[in-house]
């Protein structure tokens, strides 16, 4: 049989794309710079046994495999470099188990991200981790990537809400690890959670949920300078006032919300600073007036409290909505991940205006200020190829930027194709050597989700190869002990 | 940790012990051993040697507690890198200056270093709230059995670049490498803290009592019941914040006919309650399970666990985590290793997670120790094939003999 006949028994009619439009557009997705040709077959399995068909279909044929979810990811992640199968997960889901009594769920992976919180808020329990493309990303992404969000913030990412995942691996076998708190042995699922796709397909996911908190206070601080913002953040997180989130948005991000939403976010002034505070009734207001206390000390000039629910809920989907609204200002925005120690905001705030500035580059920041993780916007139109270079190079240059000031290429969105070079920035040969180990235990032939993560250079190419030589002959001469 | 060449540690005899003062030292000693074919146990305040399987034969010992200093101290932005063998004390005083803390309980934490608790994968009685050091966990340097030292996250608070080695680490019981340095996120020290003491009239009382505290979900940072019939309530946070939680607390309390004994208040006495909770209920000769169970279901397990033991004609104790369904069971079983070994059985029949946390080695030997295998052992086995192909780290000390 052929690949194409066992990808059909497989799946079956409906859940299997061959024809060049349909898989055309599963050679995109949310991140616009990068693009690849299509994958060869998309399949939407809806098991783990179709899952485990594919897989051993793809292993016998000899051909790259892709899982991906919603494809809202930022970094080419669920992008067939070299062709191949992509798996698209979006099919698997459903909610399988909510364990209202121990504060649990069990998703498979293509539940979208909000829908679970949706349907566990009634009982007074939420799951924490809420990218901004909650609506639409899907929780077996967020894992793949171990996406952020801004209530990150207090409540930490993806990894520290996974309690367990069943998983396919590369060799079609299928594991689960993590159900019980203190599973002996290595911790596979913070392994998994965050490898984006090159280790295993996630077909189930057990999930933490969190009680709803009792009382929760969002305001807004406006700022004469992003720099006073900047700096008004670094003071709430050195008194450990531990709001649940502080997001910030400069004065194009600003014009570029209220443009499209009217939500009222002050457009007079070079940043807005959200900021939530949420926990028990009793000490509420009192912590959300220390972290206004700060704003004003560092010049904030205007602060609103939101008053209702309704008024809250218009603060946050300003923020939330603010990739979209960035749709309306150019043809193409370029978004970076980099992060930096929280005290350095104010200096790569700095950075990267100079950069962007002399890239004669539009830039737009709304970002996770609590967390120190930046997202500088690069407005462009690809259509422009000087633009694109130009667009390009500033990237690298803000990532560069942020190392230098003792951080990191990617705080939630993760490392893709699209960061791959910028691995070297941070880690050294004996750093990769380390992580090509992990995947050449898990991934010997190297044909899941190739080409990610890892740079691209000979070096490290070499080294994902030793890796997974060393790998495939303990495991044909039996020498795991 | 006093240790002499010839001194037996965990039932094995040490050939040599040696005390690196840097990472490089510690690194070279390590390449040094690779190439006399030495194996080498890694020890930090062997406060929980007895978590792992016994291992027959130690060549060297490579004690951590000269690595003791802060490597980096951030306070602004509540980051620290330290070197492993620094106690749990000391690095409690560090951030104490500043008014911050690591979220972990240490049962001796003038003895227990930060880098053995990593690897132990210890949690203590607060990790309901407090979680565990997993969460805490930012970046590491880890010195690879051939000497080759690897780093890993680094020093901000979110990070997703590349694979997540810096948490495979935790609860690895040093057998994928030497943690000779980590990374972690501190927290400020909450403005108000208190363990409230409640006594009722048995365990079974006590364990629903907890429960009760639960499935009211507040934020308690800690329910803790025992066999005693004791159970503790952490309530931190803002001043007013614990009035509420300490008022509810006695509430329901109340209502399961349970009274206040006494409340430990401000951080250094609330550490002490707890790490108090964690001391063996029989000294030298105890040994505890850890049961995995679930919040709804632990006062349940706190009954099938305590007829175990008594179908072994072992007398017990146990505490347990009701917010996170975490049941320690103890029993001193030091002269009847068979009956021991009865009850392992009996409680892997009667729970899905069950492993050992504590038991002397000689009778250690006879149990499985970790339960069932897990199902990625196949994978463990290919790490640790990759991170020390000549398995000469903790050797057969973890989970499937790794």
């Amino acid at each position: 049989m052929s690949l194409r006949d066992d990808l059909l028994a497989a799946v079956g009619l409906d859940g299997f794309v061959d024809d060049r439009g349909g898989l055309s557009a599963f050679s995109y997705e949310a991140a616009l710079p990068s693009h690849t040709g299509p994958p060869d077959f998309v399949v939407l399995p809806r098991t783990t046994d179709q899952v485990v068909a594919v897989v051993k279909a793809a292993a016998a044929a000899g051909v790259p495999i892709v899982p991906r979810g919603s494809g809202t990811g930022l970094c080419g992640g669920s992008l067939p470099a070299r062709g191949g199968i992509t798996v698209a997960m979006t099919r698997m889901n459903r909610i399988l188990r909510i364990d209202y009594d121990d504060r649990r769920a069990v998703v498979q992976p293509g539940v979208i991200n909000l829908d679970l919180s949706n349907e566990t808020r009634p009982h007074g329990l939420f799951y924490a981790p809420d990218p901004s493309s909650q609506k639409i990303s899907t929780i077996g992404g967020n894992v793949a990537c171990n996406a952020g969000g801004p209530h990150c913030l207090a409540y930490g990412t993806t990894t520290d809400h996974v309690l367990g995942l069943t998983c396919v691996l590369p060799d079609a076998s299928v594991i689960s690890c993590g159900i019980a708190p203190d599973d002996p042995g290595f911790d596979l699922t913070a392994l998994l959670t965050g490898s984006e796709g090159t280790l295993g397909i996630v077909t189930e996911i057990a999930v933490r949920l969190t009680p709803v908190p009792e009382a929760v206070r969002v305001a807004l601080a406006a700022f004469d300078s992003l720099d006073a913002a900047c700096r008004a953040v670094s003071k709430i997180i050195a008194r450990g006032l531990s709001p649940t989130a502080l997001e910030m948005m400069d004065r194009l991000a600003v014009a570029a919300i209220e443009n499209a939403f009217h939500v009222g976010y002050p457009r007079d002034c070079e940043a807005v600073l959200l900021i939530e505070v949420d926990g028990l009734a009793d000490a509420i207001d009192e912590r959300l007036a220390a972290v206004v206390a700060a704003c004003r000390e560092h010049g904030a000039a205007y602060v609103r409290e939101a008053r209702t629910q309704a008024e809250r809920d218009g603060l946050w989907a300003g923020r939330k909505g603010a990739a979209g609204a960035f749709g309306r200002m150019a043809p193409n925005f370029y978004i970076q991940d980099g992060v930096v120690p929280r005290t350095r905001l104010p200096a790569a705030l700095a950075r990267v205006k100079e950069i962007a500035a002399y890239y004669r580059l539009e830039n737009a920041n709304v970002f996770h200020a609590g967390d120190g993780n930046l997202h500088p916007n690069l407005l462009f139109d690809r259509r422009d190829a000087d633009q694109v270079k130009r667009v390009m190079a500033a990237g690298t240059d803000i990532l560069r930027a942020c190392v230098d000031l003792g951080g990191t290429v990617s705080g939630e969105h993760g490392i893709g194709l699209e960061k791959r070079s910028a691995m070297d920035l941070i880690f050294g040969a004996d750093d990769l050597a380390a992580m090509a180990n992990v995947k050449g235990c898990f991934n010997p032939s190297l044909l899941f989700n190739p080409d990610k993560i890892f740079p691209s250079s000979r070096r490290c190419a070499e080294l994902l190869e030793l890796a997974a030589n060393a790998s495939r002959l303990s495991a044909e001469g039996g020498a795991w002990i | 940790v006093d240790l002499i060449s010839g001194a037996t540690l965990d039932g094995a005899v040490v050939g040599e012990v040696v005390r690196p003062l840097t990472l490089e030292d510690a690194a070279a000693l390590l390449a040094d051993a690779g190439e006399r074919r030495r194996n080498v146990y890694i020890v930090g305040g062997a406060t929980h040697l007895e978590s792992g399987r016994p291992v027959e034969r130690i060549d060297i010992a490579l004690v951590t507690g000269g690595l003791g200093g802060v490597v980096r101290y951030e306070p602004d932005d509540l980051t620290i890198s330290v070197q492993s063998g620094m106690a749990a004390a000391q690095l409690a005083a560090v951030l104490a200056e500043h008014g911050q803390r690591l979220p972990i309980d240490a049962e001796a934490p003038e003895h227990a270093t930060i880098g053995g608790m990593v690897a132990a994968g210890v949690a203590g009685p607060r990790r309901y709230g407090l979680r565990t050091l997993r969460e805490a966990l930012i970046g590491a340097k880890i010195a690879l059995a051939d000497g080759t030292v690897v780093r890993t996250g680094g020093m901000v608070v979110k990070n997703v670049s590349g694979y997540d080695l810096t948490r495979l680490m935790h609860g690895s019981l040093g057998s994928l490498g030497l943690i000779a340095e980590v990374n972690f996120k501190t927290s400020p020290i909450p403005e108000t803290l208190a363990a409230v003491h409640f006594s009722l009239a048995d365990g079974a009382a006590a364990a629903r009592a907890a429960h009760a505290l639960y499935t009211s979900r507040l934020p308690f940072i800690a329910l803790h019941a025992a066999s005693d019939g004791s159970l503790v309530v952490g309530c931190e946070g803002h001043r007013s914040d614990v009035t509420r939680l300490r008022a509810e607390a006695e509430r329901v309390v109340a209502a399961c006919k349970g009274t206040v004994v006494e409340a430990a208040l401000g951080a250094e006495d609330v550490a002490r309650c707890w790490s108090g909770r964690m001391a063996p209920a029989f000294g030298e000769r105890t040994t505890t399970f850890r049961i995995a169970s679930t919040p709804s279901q632990i006062a349940a397990a706190a009954a099938t666990a305590r007829d175990a033991a008594l179908r072994a004609d072992l007398e017990t104790v146990w505490s347990a985590d009701a917010g996170c369904g975490l049941l320690d069971m103890s029993v001193d079983a030091a002269d009847r290793p068979e009956d021991l070994v009865r009850l392992e059985r009996s409680l892997l029949d009667g729970f899905d997670a069950v492993r050992v946390a504590r038991c002397p080695a000689r009778l250690r030997s006879r149990l499985s120790v970790f339960g069932r295998d897990p199902q990625g052992l196949a994978l463990m086995r290919a790490l640790k094939q990759q991170f020390d192909p000549e398995h000469r780290l903790q050797r057969g000390r973890n989970v499937g003999v790794i």
